[in-house]
């Protein structure tokens, strides 16, 4: 059977892994996910310190390897949840494989089991933003102060995963991108977007309001989100 | 323009950082009325300025400075999982953390960035220079997949050992020998294993089928030997002695021909645990005299025992024909007899019985 783009995922693995010998299976599957691989192998060796293009296609073709270890055992047995669960887990497989490679190679080069000894006299330099500096304290009071008006503009079935979305884009940085594919979200990247947009806007007006706004009446609250005062 | 700026184009105007905007270039308006507004009325231009310094205030939410790992903080390997949609029983738990924490926020987003679909102009770059971009690798590369099964090599942990001094550098045509060796050996060692492994269960299959077809003969045997001492004409005072000569557990059950319609009205057979063989007479209202085909249907409609009986002497006179059939057969479920002889045309169906095995 001829490998055909619009294929499935499913599909294809099963071709790989059972069709012994399907060179047009392993072909369609060399195409499509060669870039992902790639790109996946190129940022995790750029955390490390970067390494030469050779190293990079070494660990393109060990992360194809693994896929095919122990009798293909991993295309076989994969779950596909959900259209897009087997490029997570090739992204997590790339990811350990350049991983496992520089962790190897620092090993090495720095030699097992050997520690270094501190001076005596080594003085630890104080943490500028530590617990307990007046920046962090500032911070703390800050996020409480948008944690209570989020708390008001946030409501109904999806509450949770909407103030979620907006911590982890505010706090920890995450793009609208990286957020739609985290597991349980259920958004595309528009819809996180836009989310993000409404609970900014009705976060913001909160946060300008001389007063606390009262609670205002379940108005959208199938959407999670409760819309603020006009200004 | 004469009217005060909306939410929109507020949100236009502040566009918050990391490209946060919905709508496309043509949803945003007119900017240049926009801007040319703000400069004419101090209202909106105030309202900007606040709802500035809140967006100001938000930006410092993200704390970009490395913290340490709390008591309550996973360990750090589950962030790429996470990060990759792969979702687990804890992923909730882990992303609810995750929006609270600023370690393992920080470490959720370092891998996230891994994981992003779009490619800087420089990735793009990089992939196009690869080897394994080529068609040539990729082609080889799929051969030696849909090839190998098992072979899964540890490529050296660094460039920078003792190995390049002995083999030089890796040109193609080494690399190739040198997988097509290595190839050979693992096809060598996997079909060896293979063939052993196949012919230890083939052996196991074809005593499995030998003890089986034993057990179906003994049987066929047994059944045989039962019908025929059944059969024959037991006079009064010997009932004892036609007993079996083993003693064999021996469901009994009487049914009349005709189908039932409803369950309450269908005959029962019990079959106690132990049980050999259920006995069936049948009734049949023609006399039944020469052979005729016993078929035992579950309610499947699908055959699941069947054999010739010949009515013996007292059978025809009594208007009764015996049967027994293995008692494994006989699972809780409804049944089906259907008796039939053969006629010159076609088999003729000469009467049909039904009845239930409860739980």
């Amino acid at each position: 059977m001829a490998a055909t783009s619009s294929e499935s995922i499913e599909d294809l693995l099963r071709r790989c892994a059972v069709s012994s010998g399907d060179l047009s299976a392993w072909e369609e599957f060399v195409r499509r996910f060669h870039r992902l691989i790639a790109k996946v192998v190129l940022r995790t060796s750029a955390k490390f310190g970067g390494v030469s293009a050779g190293v990079v296609d070494d660990l393109i073709q060990e992360t194809y390897l693994k896929c095919c270890a122990d009798n293909f055992r991993i295309l076989i047995d994969f779950e596909h949840r959900h259209p897009d669960a087997f490029v997570g887990f090739l992204q997590v497989l790339a990811a350990n494989v350049a991983r496992d490679y520089f962790k190897s190679a620092y090993s090495q080069k720095r030699g097992a089991n050997q520690v270094e000894s501190i001076s005596e006299d080594f003085t630890p330099s104080a943490v500028v933003d530590g617990a307990g500096s007046p920046g962090s304290i500032e911070r703390g009071i800050l996020i409480n102060e948008v944690r209570s008006h989020l708390e008001l503009c946030i409501e109904g079935r999806d509450k949770d995963r909407n103030r979620r979305i907006f911590w982890l884009y505010y706090r920890a940085g995450l793009s609208a991108a990286a957020i739609s594919v985290l597991p349980g979200i259920g958004l595309t990247t528009k819809g996180v977007e836009s989310l993000i947009l409404r609970m900014t806007r009705e976060v913001r007006e909160r946060m300008l309001a001389p007063k606390p706004v009262p609670r205002r009446s379940k108005r959208n609250a199938g959407e999670g989100i409760l819309s603020a005062h006009s200004f | 323009m004469e009217q005060h700026l909306n939410a929109d184009q507020i949100d236009e105007l502040l566009r918050p950082p990391r490209g946060l905007q919905t709508g496309s270039d043509s949803d945003r308006g007119p900017l240049e009325d926009v801007c040319a507004h703000l400069r004419s009325c101090k209202s909106c231009e105030q309202q900007i300025m606040d709802r500035k310094k809140a967006m100001e205030q938000l930006a410092l939410l993200k704390f970009d400075a490395a913290v340490s790992p709390g008591p309550q903080c996973p360990p750090g390997d589950v962030w790429m999982e996470v990060a990759a949609g792969i979702a687990s029983s804890a992923s909730d738990k882990y992303l609810s953390h995750a929006s609270e924490c600023d370690h393992c926020g920080r470490l959720l987003n370092q891998a996230a960035e891994d994981f992003i679909e779009e490619l800087s102009p420089g990735e793009e770059a990089q992939i196009a220079n690869l080897t394994s971009s080529t068609p040539g690798w990729q082609t080889r590369l799929a051969t030696k997949l849909s090839d190998t099964q098992v072979f899964t090599p540890k490529i050296p942990a660094a460039r920078h050992s003792w190995l390049p001094s002995i083999v030089g550098p890796l040109t193609p045509s080494r690399l190739a020998l040198a997988v097509a060796l290595a190839g050979l050996v693992v096809l060598g060692i996997r079909d060896y294993s293979l063939q052993a492994h196949l012919s230890s269960q083939s052996l196991q299959a074809t005593a499995d089928v030998q003890r089986l077809e034993q057990d179906v003969l003994q049987q066929k045997t047994q059944i045989a030997d039962l019908t025929a001492q059944v059969s024959r004409p037991v006079p009064a005072s010997a009932h004892a002695a036609s007993q079996p000569p083993e003693e064999r557990a021996i469901a009994s059950l009487v049914l009349d021909a005709g189908l039932t319609r409803g369950a309450g009205e269908m005959k029962r057979l019990s079959v106690p645990l132990g049980t050999d063989l259920v006995r069936i007479t049948l009734h049949v209202t023609d006399r039944p005299d020469g052979v005729v085909r016993e078929e035992l249907l579950n309610f499947d409609r699908q055959k699941i025992w069947s054999q010739e009986l010949k009515a013996s002497a007292a059978e025809t006179k009594s208007g009764s024909l015996m049967l027994l059939v293995p008692a494994y057969l006989l699972t809780p479920d409804d049944y089906l007899i259907r008796l039939s002889r053969e006629t010159p045309d076609k088999p003729e169906e000469v009467a049909t019985y039904s009845f239930r095995v409860p739980r």
